[in-house]
């Protein structure tokens, strides 16, 4: 009875239609996406922050046009009055409600144990933990490609570790780690490909669009529709730093073969086999960034040829569609 | 240029099949559970479909308006709620609004507007504490407004007339002394 009042009043009226506002953006923009057959990563990314991003905002926006929005006549225009769905009794005197809250719920637990938790943890950890750092001379990895790139170079460690590994952070300086293992799995060519990407990703995380994003992001935490978006987002984001490591080596194949060495060891059906329940975790994450890495690898070598223009005209439609549509979503 | 009219026409399509399927999704429940808002018919119509126990509705009833009522929309979920809608007999204004509600975040959009209300004034209506509120609408005409509760229900009444009329067309609503 409570959850039911909570749900009739502005914050919960507020809450049902941003997770539908949400549903509704992200179906229009996959069919925006497929319609145009937009396949830089870079224009994607710019569309699915819609989903993201309007759903926060549509309500309070509605509301400060039509104070008569979602008024019980106005309920008989909508396209979706999502009163009917959430009032359904499923039996046992239970409502549908109960499912969504439990389902909100779930969505918070994840988000703060899946993001918010690591991203906490990282900050915190400004260097790599655990590994020991070689001295070494870091300018000697800057190659002409990566020296012409302008802007602040960031550092470049190297770790005593045999396992061939890169990855970055961004605290107070950028710092791009190598291990040793790597300089031996890779060819000069390639390593310049992986140092690259890993530049591009130093440069857009200190990109305030990329801050902001996620601090509206937070304020969706409830939201299972912007939770699987803000993935899609993060994982096109891997598209895109490959595409501006590309812009400035050239060399596609390179950071393709390179993925090849560093990631992709198993054949994607391999890589989901699970042998016992308890894998099944382990299992699907596996499969899941295998499946991701090979269709990286397919980009770099398939180049998709469509370019920027012509993305604002795509993304103008896109909003006024989403917006019109969820106005009548109630 | 033809790439684009191209793609913007299969984007509509997409769009219209949405729009399509929310419609369907929205007719779902009501068509093996009936209860959220919509039109009916008559009051008749609404009191069997709903279940509901007992419709509010004046017995005198100025000759100046036309019965039955013109709109009925009805609904029991999230709550119960009744509003009923009266045109004068010789022009499309409407003149009188019943709503009868069980809770109080009910939201209507006012057809009747005042412009100003001139005076707030508590009533004994039959023994219910009621609030009745006299003022002009838009055009200037006399408009008042009486809340009451009866039983569990909040009963408001809209009126472009006098608050004496509408003091007597909320009386004949209601038998006796408040339950």
């Amino acid at each position: 009875m409570i959850l039911s009042d909570l749900l009739l009043t502005l914050p919960g009226r507020y809450v049902v239609q941003s997770v539908s506002h949400s549903l509704t953006a992200a179906i229009v923009v996959e069919s925006a996406l497929r319609a145009w057959a937009i396949h830089r990563p870079i224009v994607q990314q710019r569309l699915r922050t819609l989903v993201v991003l309007l759903p926060i905002f549509a309500f309070p926006a509605y509301q400060l046009v039509d104070p008569d929005r979602g008024t019980m006549s106005s309920r008989l225009d909508a396209l979706l009055n999502t009163d009917a769905w959430l009032y359904l009794e499923l039996g046992w005197g239970v409502r549908l409600y109960t499912l969504f809250f439990l389902l909100l719920v779930l969505t918070a637990a994840v988000f703060v144990v899946q993001e918010l938790v690591p991203i906490v943890r990282h900050a915190r950890e400004s260097a790599a933990p655990g590994y020991r750092r070689l001295p070494t001379e870091g300018g000697a990895f800057m190659t002409d490609a990566l020296r012409a790139v302008p802007g602040d170079k960031p550092e470049i460690a190297i770790l005593d570790v045999d396992d061939p590994l890169i990855f970055s952070t961004t605290g107070s300086r950028a710092t791009i780690y190598l291990s040793r293992g790597i300089q031996e799995v890779l060819t000069r060519d390639q390593l310049e490909a992986a140092i690259a990407h890993e530049l591009a990703h130093t440069r857009r995380t200190r990109r305030p669009t990329l801050v902001l994003l996620f601090l509206f992001r937070i304020l969706m935490f409830f939201n299972p529709v912007t939770l699987i978006a803000f993935r899609r987002i993060v994982h096109g984001e891997e598209n895109i730093c490959d595409d501006v490591a590309v812009s400035w080596t050239h060399n596609p194949e390179a950071l393709a073969v390179t993925l090849q060495r560093l990631y992709h060891t198993r054949e994607v059906p391999e890589a989901f086999h699970i042998r016992r329940l308890s894998d099944l975790r382990s299992g699907l994450e596996d499969y899941s960034h295998a499946v991701h890495i090979a269709e990286r690898i397919r980009r770099l070598r398939h180049v998709d040829g469509d370019g920027e223009e012509g993305w604002i005209f795509v993304f103008v439609v896109v909003v006024v569609a989403i917006m019109s549509i969820n106005y009548y979503v109630v | 240029m033809h790439r684009h009219a191209t793609s913007l026409a299969i984007f509509l399509l997409f769009t219209g099949v949405l729009i399509v399927a929310l419609k369907v999704i929205d007719r779902l429940p009501a068509a093996f559970q009936p209860g959220v808002v919509r039109r009916y018919a008559s009051l008749a119509e609404a009191q069997s479909t709903l279940g509901i126990p007992k419709i509010y509705v004046p017995t005198y009833f100025p000759k100046t308006l036309q019965w039955p009522p013109s709109l009925v929309l009805a609904q029991i979920k999230p709550f119960t709620a009744v509003v009923m809608e009266f045109h004068r007999v010789d022009s499309r204004v409407i003149a009188l609004v019943i709503t009868q509600t069980a809770s109080q975040r009910l939201r209507q959009r006012p057809k009747i507007h005042f412009k100003r209300i001139r005076q707030t004034s508590s009533v004994n209506l039959k023994g219910r504490e009621s609030v009745v509120e006299r003022g002009f609408c838009d055009d200037g005409e006399s408009c008042s407004q009486i809340t009451f509760m009866e039983g569990d229900l909040w009963i408001s009444i809209q009126m472009r007339s006098s608050a004496e009329e509408l003091l007597v067309l909320a009386g004949s609503m209601l038998s006796g002394r408040a339950q």
